[in-house]
């Protein structure tokens, strides 16, 4: 059974006295324990509102979200599926609770009902997993943006998550702040096993992933790993960009030179290089 | 033209806190420039451009700046006057959206400016339909029921209908997926046709490189410099000095340079850059 499993969702909001607005409809979306799914989606493609399903923040209006075998409309099962995901939003601002970074971090311990010397050691790590330690005393609001979300990482790492979503948890950040935070969520995927689900527009960061996700006005489109960037099709249709290699090469094959689908931006120099080697500019 | 010479800044100055943010800055921004600021998160980007319209004061002793004629660092300044004239989005502005409805939220700049209701009115029009939204259909809804982009767009009108000579954006793009970057972008051209001076700080090296005329480079609260595009993103050494990131497509130039391919390293145009592969395998 998938460890995370949506089956056939349907949500809507209401709008206004009596309409609603479909934010997803028959949505089916495995996660298995230790994969890295980015899910990629223009605005308004229901990538938020899929994130606050994942944990049990809202309840399919239809079919079912399941975590780990326990459904989320099973209000008694919530407390343990809140231990298994953990969501990390978009502004660190909003999901900061005290004025010190290792109360903060220790808040979710804590609410589990834990022994204080397991909160220590769990905030602990949490914080070196992050590389926050040096700032376990500071004030939260004192941090830049990058260190913020990694304190708000470190909050949610705390419960030990077999699965952690971030809901576009780089968007507010400065390039040095995103790679700092995407640095530490691969590290924690690689070494702890943890499984991801990570929710971007950067499509550079959507191609680091085990396997890409694209949802179009609440739909599943596409499913598959990074040889989706092959149909590119798919990526425009629902609105997305291409890495920037991916469109280059695209170009470069509009004018008679295909250097096949490069997966990153290392393969598109290499492939680039041995295509010119090979036509020893004879062409 | 916005003329800072020698400005200072310290945030909670004579407390336990005080932070100096700005250090002796020196720039000039002209008119017609598309002026982009970058640096990293504390190199003091907002709290510089803050000073433009006074939303922060110039600290005493601590330079000055100047908007045309205007000393802003004078006691007594026409404030209504100059945020008129110099226009201010801040990052997310979407969450500055208070009244109930579109129209009402657009018009409210002039209304502050004490202009009749009519104009007040005809300003929120032509604004609403410069930033790509349908007059019609949209100036009775409530701002609140409308998605992200078309929220950002409303407040982005918000500070058109004051018709402003200079225009400020933070981060304009932050937040909006790729497609919908690109279209706020072309859009901010648009705007720069009745508004000359527009001057953007962001993160994005590649809109940054597309865009702007001039660049300045901010670190902890100095300038670095004040660049043209490919002399700043074709510099190895100013890149490393001043702590930038290349924008995707110079990456890949850099990449392709680096593996021997005659290709220049200051390419910052995705369609260069495919000319440049094929010129260098004989395809063109």
């Amino acid at each position: 059974m998938p460890f995370l499993h949506l089956q056939n969702v349907d949500y809507s909001y209401p709008s206004g006295e009596s309409d609603y607005i479909t934010a997803l409809r028959s949505v089916n979306i495995t996660v298995e324990r230790g994969e890295f799914v980015a899910l990629v989606g223009c605005n308004g493609s229901g990538k938020s509102t899929l994130a606050r399903l994942c944990n049990g923040l809202i309840v399919p209006d239809g079919g079912e979200v399941t975590v780990d075998g326990m459904p989320t409309s099973d209000k008694s099962a919530l407390y343990d599926i809140r231990k298994k995901i953990g969501v990390v939003f978009q502004n660190p601002d909003n999901q900061t609770v005290t004025t010190v970074v290792e109360d903060d971090v220790a808040f979710g311990p804590e609410n589990l009902g834990l022994p204080p010397a397991e909160i220590r050691e769990r905030v602990d790590r949490a914080l070196r997993a992050v590389g926050m330690s040096e700032h376990a005393k500071s004030g939260p609001m004192r941090l830049s943006g990058g260190q913020k979300q990694r304190v708000a990482i470190a909050g949610v790492l705390a419960i030990k998550p077999e699965l952690m979503v971030l809901d576009e948890a780089t968007g507010m950040l400065d390039p040095d702040g995103r790679r700092e935070v995407l640095d530490v969520v691969k590290k924690l995927n690689r070494d702890e096993n943890m499984a991801v689900l990570m929710i971007t527009h950067f499509m550079e960061e959507a191609a680091e992933a085990d396997r890409i996700i694209i949802l179009d006005r609440g739909s599943v489109v596409a499913d598959g790993g990074r040889e989706l960037f092959a149909t590119p099709e798919v990526f425009t249709d629902a609105g997305l960009d291409l890495p920037v290699y991916v469109r280059v090469a695209q170009k470069l094959k509009a004018r008679g030179m295909d250097i096949g689908c490069p997966l990153s931006a290392r393969q598109f120099v290499t492939a680039v290089k041995a295509r010119l080697d090979g036509d020893g500019g004879n062409v | 033209m916005i003329s800072v010479k020698n400005l200072s800044y310290v945030y909670s100055p004579k407390t336990p806190f005080n932070t100096q943010a700005l250090f002796g800055i020196n720039v000039d921004i002209n008119d017609g420039d598309f002026f982009g600021i970058i640096g990293n998160t504390g190199a003091g980007k907002s709290t510089l451009v803050s000073h433009f319209n006074a939303l922060t004061r110039v600290q005493k002793n601590s330079g000055t700046v100047f908007v045309d004629d205007v000393d802003l660092s004078a006691k007594k300044l026409d404030l209504k006057k100059l945020r008129a004239k110099v226009g201010m989005v801040f990052q997310y502005p979407e969450y500055q959206l208070f009244d109930d409805t579109v129209e009402k939220d657009v018009m409210f700049g002039p209304k502050n400016l004490g202009l009749p209701v009519d104009e007040q009115r005809s300003r929120a029009k032509a604004a609403i339909e410069l930033v790509g939204l349908d007059y019609a259909e949209i100036a009775g809804r409530s701002p609140f029921e409308l998605s992200g982009g078309q929220k950002r767009r409303v407040a982005l009108a918000g500070v058109l209908a004051m018709r402003p000579e200079i225009l400020v954006l933070d981060e304009p793009t932050a937040g909006i997926d790729p497609i919908g970057k690109r279209k706020l972008m072309e859009l901010i051209c648009d705007i720069k046709k009745t508004c000359p001076t527009i001057i953007m700080i962001s993160h994005n090296m590649d809109e940054i490189a597309s865009y702007c005329n001039r660049i300045a480079v901010l670190d902890r609260g100095t300038v670095k410099g004040v660049f043209a595009p490919r002399e700043l993103f074709g510099s190895r050494e100013l890149l490393e000095k001043c702590g930038v990131e290349l924008p995707l497509v110079t990456e890949l130039a850099v990449g392709l340079a680096d593996a021997g391919i005659d290709i220049d390293r200051s390419i910052i145009d995705q369609d260069e850059l495919v000319c440049a592969i094929l010129k260098a395998g004989k395809y063109a």
